[in-house]
């Protein structure tokens, strides 16, 4: 992956030569094979080349995906264009040395095949010199090179067989353009050796894989295309192609009918391929990238099959009402067909080329050149077969056209399961294998029922309790007598711990004892007791719940207390309501924690909570939404209050930003002006406000943790965190960028890569953030510290922001004038301290 | 005597306590009580069981065990954390070595403020493995608890 903007330009320009070069020589070869074959037998043969194209497609791109298993992309590419410039160079050889029209049989079949893998080449080198971000900007501009080298090709192959006057020289310079061609790929390899020649690493990511691999870490082709994702790319491609060359026949096909005499015909297809390459220039040019950014992948998979199928859907109606041979029908086709090459070119290749990416590199390639070497001939076979098939009916030209608009719509169906299965998919390459593997079965030999056994009578009670959780974790034969022995321990804690053991075993009395002995223990002198009563805390004992809390308030038996708040369940949301309930702007400690203690998800708990997900103390409401965050997105209720909050807390990363850009402006004006250093009574204000910017964004994290759900989003805020924008062999920072801008919409996305993203300055930050959300039209700081010092409205709520502002502004004379009421009326002990002389 | 923003600011210098948010910090540095101590006057008495650290504020004092000096520590420093977790006697005397000014934060702040914050006992172990590593520069295995 090209690190810097300036190395990727360098690849752009690259493989825009490719492109270009490619272009000429494609279009060279399509004169030449089509003159040649046409001239020699007639255009009734065609859809037979068709089929042919079909077979020979599979086993030629077959032959190379399996090949690109064992070989690097360079290589590969290499070996296939040196092999097809020397083909070209023996079919000029023999059709120079006389009659061998039939050498335009294979050339024809060919043409398709080596258009294929020329896009796949090109595709893959801008899959490792680009990430997705870069393939969305500038792959439509490198596709570009190919209708400008096409055109160029085609005025070329004109003149030259107007000055040669035959047409098999053109082979000459079609082997000449592919040489050309592969001397770009072998010098663009020659430049980017580490990207492009290095062996494949290893899976993008090690979890489990969209793709199966086998016993020696190879991908099997067949494995390949068993998963459902490469399926769906694939049934798109196949569906593309077919419908790009159903529209194609049907151009050509009502162009004879409307044109019977040859030279209108002529006149008519220059006209509309210089229209369609113009078009497709055009598009590519200046549209395409812009509109993927913009509006990402879900509009570069749909815009061609939609457009499609609207046009399609007007070819139906004009044929109904003004029939086959009328001029609008032509039109109509002739503008689908034009719409369908640049959106081709210019949506429908870059995207696909962007969803490559999801797929592990060592795969890529062989699936790549698989799904456009294989599917494409394949499509171009079937439509040869369906033509043929729809020409023997009485109504061939509406049926056709009826089958058109068939396989338009089936393939924006696909192309919308495909980019439903888009997301899920980046989010499985974004998925890291866990550090602890747990251990299913703990083994226990005899040896280690003994050791544990010694343990008993240890006169230590936390050994002897540690024994006592080792032969029940063991499930050791007779540990029920040993249990009932230890029940009548004069120490508590062992008494505890053999009641709730036997307890567990479905011993009823135990239960019941149990439950009585943590009553009578819960509220003992002794602190180590009184946490081991919490430690047997079970879900029934709601008389806990009372003492649970208290303990929640002593810091050395919080922890104890907790676990017990955790097995209470719902018998503590009651209390937890009320503490959330009258927790004002600055919480009690006790409220946060049970909150964090209260683990045990409910529909009446995540109610209760989902009320408080925006609650003025900012850190109880970010433990409020960390509660709330489950591996399943959040349901209907929990969701609408989730995005409003979000877009709040989103506002407040705004305002912070702002106001620190504020500071940063005034401590810049004032070094220049003054030759000093900015005021350090300024920095307890900066430093409050970035400790406030880092909560916000784990605030916003969890908003979205909690709203979309951890199985999907977890991976994908796991590597934003990560923040390592090109990692070895592949981009995981664009790729969960990507992610997170299928998973939320773009909207929401930019919000949260303004907040979450590492690395970017408060000025990049605020100007990534919609104009709405940058700040409240405040820019000055004398306004920003009169915003956090009267703070009307009550948006900031953080008594510690409030006494650093007025700590700032005081420093700098700036309190007078200030309506200080609101602040004295907090009765605040820090804010009191920095007003005491007032 | 410091305010409540002062004394935040300074704990923010001290390792131990860097990536706490001020708003946090804030009640730790009301707790904490602050010390003048002379040049030359004892802070940390080797032996002595105490159940708190310092941070310095300002001037500097020196880790020694009798006449050997461990190690001399300036403001943003810390002396006696392993006290604050564990009530141990003190592995060494501490002295002012001109006037200073400390933060004395006790134990029960400490555990109040690890309760809320666990992450803060990584940056403890951190600061602590730090030390260690400093001051076993000076003199293997001295520094005071």
């Amino acid at each position: 992956m090209t690190g810097s903007r300036g190395s990727r330009r360098g690849a752009v320009a690259w493989l825009t030569g490719q492109s270009l070069v490619f272009g000429a020589m494609a279009a060279l070869l399509g004169i030449v094979a089509n003159a040649m074959f046409l001239n020699a037998y007639g255009s009734a043969w065609l859809p037979a080349t068709y089929i042919a194209i079909g077979a020979a497609g599979v086993a030629v791109s077959g032959a190379v995906a399996r090949t690109a298993q064992r070989f690097d992309l360079l290589g590969i590419s290499l070996a296939v264009l040196g092999a097809a410039t020397a083909g070209l160079t023996v079919a000029w050889l023999v059709a120079a040395g006389g009659d061998a029209a039939w050498v335009s049989v294979p050339l024809l079949v060919l043409f398709p095949i080596l258009i294929q893998l020329g896009f796949v080449f090109i595709g893959g080198q801008a899959g490792r010199l680009l990430d997705i971000a870069g393939i969305k900007a500038s792959f439509p501009r490198i596709m570009a090179g190919f209708p400008v080298g096409a055109v160029f090709g085609g005025v070329l192959g004109a003149e030259l067989v107007s000055r040669l006057g035959r047409t098999e020289d053109l082979l000459l310079a079609t082997a000449l353009a592919q040489a050309a061609f592969a001397g770009l790929v072998w010098a663009t390899g020659r430049k980017y050796r580490l990207e492009l020649t290095l062996p494949e690493p290893g899976p993008a990511s090690d979890g489990p894989q969209p793709i199966a691999e086998d016993q020696r870490g190879r991908p099997s082709l067949r494995r390949l295309l068993a998963t459902r994702f490469v399926q769906l790319i694939v049934a798109y491609q196949i569906l593309s192609a077919l419908g790009s060359q159903l529209a194609d026949f049907l151009v050509f096909d009502r162009a004879a009918a409307a044109y019977p005499d040859a030279a209108d015909l002529a006149r008519f297809l220059a006209g509309y391929t210089a229209v369609m390459n113009l078009a497709s220039i055009g598009f590519l040019v200046v549209l395409a990238g812009p509109l993927l950014r913009r509006f990402g992948l879900g509009l570069g998979i749909a815009a061609n099959p939609v457009v499609l199928t609207l046009f399609a859907g007007a070819m139906v109606a004009v044929n109904a009402i003004t029939g086959g041979t009328s001029l609008a029908l032509l039109w109509v086709v002739s503008a689908a067909r034009i719409g369908d090459i640049a959106l081709t070119d210019g949506t429908t290749r870059t995207s696909i080329n962007a969803i490559y990416q999801v797929i592990p590199e060592r795969s890529r390639l062989s699936v790549q050149t698989a799904v456009e070497g294989i599917g494409v001939p394949v499509a171009i076979g079937i439509s040869g077969v369906l033509i043929l098939a729809l020409n023997a009916l009485s109504f061939a030209l509406t049926a056709t056209i009826v089958v058109t608009a068939l396989v338009c719509v089936v393939w924006t169906w696909v192309g919308i399961l495909l980019y439903r299965a888009y997301g899920p998919a980046l989010v499985h390459a974004l998925q890291r294998r866990p550090l602890i593997v747990p251990i299913a079965d703990l083994n226990a030999t005899a040896e280690d029922e003994a050791a544990a056994r010694n343990l008993l009578s240890n006169p230590d009670a936390r050994a002897t309790r540690l024994g006592l959780d080792m032969l029940t974790a063991m499930s050791s034969p007779g540990v029920i007598v040993e249990l009932g022995a230890l029940a009548g321990d004069p120490r508590p804690e062992i008494r505890l711990s053999a009641l709730a053991a036997l307890s567990g075993s479905g011993d009823k009395s135990a239960t019941d004892r149990l439950a009585d002995e943590v009553a009578g223990l819960l509220e003992d002198a002794d602190l180590a007791v009184r946490c081991a009563a919490l430690d047997s805390v079970q879900a029934a004992h709601a008389f806990a719940v009372g003492p649970a809390i208290a303990a929640l308030r002593e810091p050395r038996s919080a922890g104890a207390a907790a676990g017990a708040v955790g097995r209470l369940g719902d018998a503590i949301l009651p209390a937890l309501a009320d503490l959330l309930e009258s927790a004002g702007p600055s919480a009690p400690p006790v409220t946060m924690r049970l909150v964090r203690a209260a683990i045990t998800r409910s529909a009446a708990r995540d109610e209760i909570l989902r009320g408080h997900v925006g609650h003025p103390d900012r850190e109880l409401a970010l433990a409020v939404t960390e509660r709330l965050i489950a591996p399943e997105p959040a349901d209907g209720a929990s969701s609408i209050a989730l995005d409003a909050v979000l877009i709040d807390d989103a506002r407040h990363g705004g305002r912070i930003l702002a106001a620190l850009a504020a500071l940063d402006t005034a401590a810049g004006a004032a070094g220049a002006a003054a030759a000093h250093k900015p005021p350090a009574t300024d920095e307890p204000l900066r430093r409050a406000l970035r400790d406030e910017l880092d909560l916000v964004g784990r605030k916003v994290r969890a908003d979205v943790l909690a709203r979309h759900g951890a199985a999907r989003l977890g991976p994908v805020m796991v590597e934003l965190g990560a923040g390592e924008p090109h990692s070895a062999g592949r981009s995981s920072g664009a790729l969960a960028h990507e992610a997170l801008g299928v998973l939320l919409g773009t909207e929401q996305s930019r919000l949260v890569l303004a907040l979450l993203q590492p690395d970017l300055s408060i000025p990049e930050r605020l100007g990534r953030l919609p104009q709405a959300f940058a700040g409240d039209g405040l820019t000055d700081l004398d306004g920003w510290l009169r915003d956090l010092v009267e703070d009307r409205d009550g948006r900031w709520s953080s008594t510690w922001l409030r006494a650093c502002a007025i700590h700032a502004a005081r420093a700098r004379g700036l309190l007078e004038g200030l309506d200080l009421g609101p602040a004295r009326a907090l009765h605040d002990p820090i804010i009191d301290e920095v007003l005491v002389g007032l | 005597m410091l305010t409540t923003i002062e004394r935040v600011v300074a704990l923010h210098r001290v390792g131990l306590f860097a990536d706490v948010p001020g708003r946090t910090l804030a009640a730790v540095a009301q707790r904490a009580t602050e010390v003048e101590v002379a040049e030359g006057a004892l802070v940390i008495a080797e032996g002595a069981v105490e159940e708190h650290l310092y941070a310095v504020v300002r001037g500097s004092l020196r880790v020694h065990r009798g006449d050997r000096v461990i190690v001399d520590l300036g403001p943003g420093s810390t002396v006696g954390e392993l006290a604050a977790l564990v009530p141990e006697p003190r592995s060494a005397s501490v002295t002012a070595l001109q006037p200073a000014t400390l933060l004395r934060i006790d134990r029960p702040v400490l555990e109040e403020l690890l309760v809320d914050r666990p992450a803060l006992a990584s940056g403890i172990i951190a600061a602590l493995v730090a030390m260690i590593r400093e001051r076993s520069g000076a003199e293997a295995d001295t520094t005071p608890a």
